[in-house]
């Protein structure tokens, strides 16, 4: 067995990597504060006194997390637009739909797990904290966005980083229509050149770099905000 | 010490003296000796290889040429269906002793394996909607073109057409559907793809005239196998000659079926693409 590393880091094949890392990335940041943005306005609904607003987040957050993404990208990119007028799938049309609507179909499952995740860390903060802060005169929004949320988020980093990073590989689904991230361009590159082992061992090791780094970002995170 | 070392020799030489036998004995013999052709082919692609609703046994064009070629040999035929990205590594691995599997030629496939002579031709072509203003190869400029992941149809787009912009998917009918809703400007497909969709396809669209490319397909075995790919290329002017192989495309592509498609090439051909 012998490998060629050299055939796969020629000058196009570098380029179409590059390329690919950055899009993985962006779609992953961009469908992180879409995820986290809307996690944290669902959460505020789902922990809200009002019932049946609960009971519409349980039901998108089930939605979200009970479908396979793999579905809900194919959803997202050939049944979603299909629901608006011809104008806007024209426009949706001229642009980079496919990156859009895949970071949106990323950006809005996982929302539903930081939903949960967010809740659980709520759940952490004694209720007391709750009924103090309305009792000096805080509206229940203010409430969350003053104490409970800043409580609540220190408790969830290490769910967080973890959802993160699942976060992170789901990108490699939107291959499926049509991105070309990293795994796509792997995949690509080894039909031009059969080099399996050797595309395959290179895109691992930047998936592990990429991973490495958010992770260095969540124990920084951590550390920073140690619950004491 | 010394014992386990000659052990270790003698281990080296048993291992050795197998892979120089496993070299020297040729698949043909192999396929006469064991009295059966295990022949790759496909089971999800009508009408190439797919499984008949009525018998469930499975049928096609391809499965025809296996049976040609076994019945050929005077062997009996064991057919494995592969999927389109196992066509190659199954070969390598000498999990089958032949493919035929719709297997485009590539240049690159061709230094991996061995193909045989042209056993089918197949024109790849550039389809736009009806109402599309494209009407030629220099109109695709910056416009999108939808095909399936890793075949030979998104491969020449992006080779024959860099100003377009090639959009893969995971598979054809992925492809399709991207081009029915005009997330895609043109779809790059196979002759017989474009046939298969036409008569499922609820919208009116139109292939430019000019083909990208003119492909061939060859039967796939191990490279280095001259002897075996001799044979086959034997049994494959054999079947042109008598009339089979007009046969065997007109009950799957011919008048009386769907496709409609009208026989203009004959078989036996040197492989070599020619766009």
């Amino acid at each position: 067995m012998t490998f060629n590393f050299a055939a796969i880091l020629a000058p196009q094949y570098l380029e179409l990597l590059w390329q690919s890392i950055l899009r993985t990335c962006g779609i992953a940041i961009c469908a992180w504060l879409i995820a986290f943005a809307a996690g944290l306005v669902l959460v505020s609904a789902r922990v809200s006194p009002i019932a049946p607003l609960r009971f519409v987040v349980a039901t998108y957050v089930e939605m979200t997390r009970n479908i396979p993404l793999l579905v809900q990208m194919m959803f997202w990119y050939f049944a979603m637009p299909t629901l608006l007028p011809q104008s806007a799938q024209n426009y949706i049309n001229t642009g980079p739909s496919e990156t859009i609507l895949a970071t949106l179909a990323l950006g809005f499952c996982v929302s539903g797990y930081f939903t949960e995740i967010f809740r659980s860390g709520i759940q952490s903060v004694p209720r007391v904290q709750y009924e103090a802060t309305r009792a000096i005169g805080f509206s229940y929004l203010q409430t969350m966005r003053y104490v409970i949320l800043p409580l609540a988020l220190r408790q969830a980093i290490p769910p967080i980083m973890n959802m993160t990073l699942i976060l992170l590989k789901g990108t490699s689904i939107a291959s499926a229509i049509g991105v070309l991230e990293l795994s796509a361009v792997a995949r690509r590159i080894e039909n031009e050149t059969f080099l399996t082992f050797e595309v395959f061992s290179i895109v691992t090791i930047i998936y592990l770099l990429i991973c490495a780094l958010v992770n260095a970002v969540g124990g920084a995170l951590e550390r920073r905000y140690a619950v004491r | 010490m010394a014992k386990t070392q000659s052990q270790a020799m003698i281990g080296a030489a048993i291992i050795f003296a197998m892979t120089a036998f496993v070299a020297k004995a040729d698949v043909l013999d192999t396929i006469k000796s064991r009295g059966k052709l295990i022949c790759g082919t496909l089971s999800n692609v009508a009408p190439l290889g797919f499984q008949d609703p009525k018998t469930r046994e499975l049928v096609g064009h391809e499965v025809d040429y296996c049976k040609a070629v076994g019945s050929a040999l005077g062997v009996a035929v064991e057919l494995k269906p592969l999927s389109l990205a196992a066509r190659i590594p199954e070969i390598q691995q000498g999990n089958v002793d032949i493919v035929v599997a719709g297997l485009g030629y590539t240049e690159e496939r061709a230094k991996q394996i061995e193909y045989s002579n042209t056993y089918f031709v197949s024109r790849q072509v550039i389809s736009v909607k009806e109402s599309s203003a494209i009407k030629s190869f220099a109109d695709l400029n910056s416009k999108k073109i939808s095909a399936p992941q890793n075949s030979t149809s998104a491969k020449y787009v992006k080779d024959l057409l860099p100003a377009a912009e090639l959009v893969e998917f995971q598979d054809s009918s992925a492809a399709f559907l991207a081009f029915q809703q005009g997330r895609a400007d043109a779809i790059s497909f196979g002759e017989v793809a474009v046939a298969g969709f036409r008569s499922k396809a609820q919208f009116p669209f139109r292939s430019l005239p000019e083909p990208l490319m003119t492909e061939n397909y060859g039967i796939g075995m191990k490279k280095g196998e001259n002897k075996l790919r001799d044979a086959i290329n034997t049994v494959i002017a054999n079947i042109e000659a008598s009339g089979q192989a007009a046969k065997i495309f007109n009950s799957w592509f011919g008048p009386e079926t769907t496709y409609k498609m009208e026989r203009f090439f004959k078989i036996g051909t040197p492989i070599e693409n020619k766009s």
